[in-house]
């Protein structure tokens, strides 16, 4: 039973891991198309992030999960089958995206402009200031919104066992209904997020002194 | 992303190539029907019927865990073939899906604490936990609550007799054999009155549901169910489950 426990386990971390690997790429994205001097990018990308930071994090889940099939069922006549895997993984990385885009814009916005302007000053290409200039100092304000996005990211794919991922949530469920003993089960789910999220403390402080090593 | 892409392609292609497979779907939180053990295998009297349907008809089956509220919806969507999930018959269902012949008959009782209150009657005023979706929940709706009986819905019926358990519910509506099997493993709870039965919710009997008009499939579970129990297995799986 442990090692299902294990194994269910490693399948909740490999969900977040995913979740944060694709939400990352997109709330850079939705951040530069938020931040961006076109309307026509701006607008839509507004309208994404208040819908997605608007709605309960399980409608979403249930909305791409039953929702997706359903809309192409509707469309097509045809049955697709999308994983829950990966329907678990779009929701959870929107979910995430959305909001480390605000983190991210804040973050950018937080970086004193004196410091683009010395590079210009310097005669510095705008892309190069940029990454080598303003990134860096930007990751440094993001990390503790982003660290407190992660956890929160890491807690929710709990509710991707409601779509049938075998997570760590869905396993402690099931051994709970067979056993009828669910403190017991539910309660070790709830010392293996525990010391998930203290071991990914430990590796957010690792990278904060490391991002600030030269305050 | 790419690798999500891919991912979709494959299994599209793959869903395709499968066409043969029949996928069935339960909720494995239904113990003696339907639950997950040891070895995270789905077992259960539905789970082995299924496969033993699957080896007669010569299907290609894999099997499926999904909450019970969603069972039906999936099968109007294609998203599974057949659902075996302790289903009762009832009108309303057979108006969505299509069902086999009964493999089980059933009924349903009231289960409380050992002498707190005197029959069924004696539920007033007072909580009874049911399942999400299930027809006890709709019996209980539409027959008790006029009378005061207030129904609270739950996401499985363990996490019903667990809030009983725990003091919030003074009894739970379910079906008899589940509740057999979960007296057996806990003291101080007894059934509660007679065992229920109406045709219009359950009594009927349980049935595997599969897509409306998909008469195939239909056609194969029921000749398959005739077999199994014109050559004595379905007596001995019923006899390995629900032992006189």
């Amino acid at each position: 039973m442990l090692t299902h426990l294990m194994n269910a386990s490693l399948m909740t971390l490999g969900l977040a891991l995913m979740s944060l690997a694709a939400g990352l790429v997109l709330a850079i994205l939705l951040c530069g198309a938020e931040m961006s001097r076109f309307a026509i990018l701006r607008w839509p990308t507004t309208l994404l992030t208040t819908v997605l930071r608007g709605l309960p994090e399980i409608l979403v889940v249930f909305f791409i999960y039953f929702g997706s099939t359903q809309l192409l069922f509707l469309l097509t006549g045809e049955y697709l089958e999308f994983s829950p895997f990966w329907c678990g993984v779009t929701a959870l990385s929107l979910l995430f995206a959305a909001y480390a885009a605000q983190t991210l814009r804040g973050a950018l916005n937080a970086v004193s402009r004196g410091q683009r302007q010395a590079a210009q000053a310097l005669g510095l290409p705008p892309l190069y200031t940029f990454v080598r200039i303003v990134l860096p100092q930007t990751w440094r304000h993001a990390l503790p919104g982003l660290g407190n996005q992660w956890l929160i990211l890491l807690k929710d794919t709990a509710l991707v066992s409601l779509i049938g991922v075998h997570d760590l949530m869905y396993q402690a469920k099931a051994i709970a209904a067979r056993t009828y003993e669910p403190f017991t089960w539910y309660g070790i789910a709830a010392l293996i997020y525990l010391a998930i999220t203290v071991l990914s403390q430990q590796g957010l402080k690792r990278l904060r002194t490391r991002v600030t090593r030269y305050d | 992303m790419n690798k999500t892409l891919l991912s979709l392609a494959l299994l599209a292609t793959f869903g395709t190539a499968q066409a043969a497979e029949v996928k069935f779907v339960t909720n494995a939180a239904y113990p003696p029907f339907e639950f997950v053990d040891e070895n995270n295998e789905m077992q259960g009297f539905d789970l082995d019927l299924a496969r033993a349907l699957c080896d007669v008809a010569a299907l290609q089956c894999s099997f499926h865990n999904q909450s019970f509220d969603s069972l039906i919806p999936s099968l109007k969507f294609r998203r599974y073939h057949a659902a075996i999930a302790a289903m009762d018959i009832t009108p309303e269902r057979a108006k969505q899906v299509d069902f086999s012949d009964i493999y089980y008959e059933n009924s349903a009782v009231f289960v409380a604490p050992t002498g707190e209150f005197d029959g069924i009657d004696g539920l007033k005023g007072k909580t009874v936990g049911v399942q999400n979706g299930t027809s006890h929940q709709k019996y209980i709706q539409d027959k008790l609550e006029s009378e005061g009986l207030e129904s609270r819905p739950y996401q499985s019926v363990q996490d019903a007799l667990l809030d009983m358990t725990n003091g919030r519910l003074n009894a739970v509506f379910a079906d008899t054999a589940v509740v057999g099997e979960w007296l057996g493993k806990n003291d101080g709870y007894a059934v509660l009155g007679e065992r229920i039965t109406d045709d219009n919710y359950f009594g009927t009997g349980f049935g595997i549901a599969v897509t409306k008009g998909n008469q195939e499939l239909l056609d194969q579970l029921n000749q398959g169910l005739a077999e199994l129990k014109a050559n004595g297995s379905y007596d001995r799986l019923y006899q390995k489950y629900f032992p006189q």
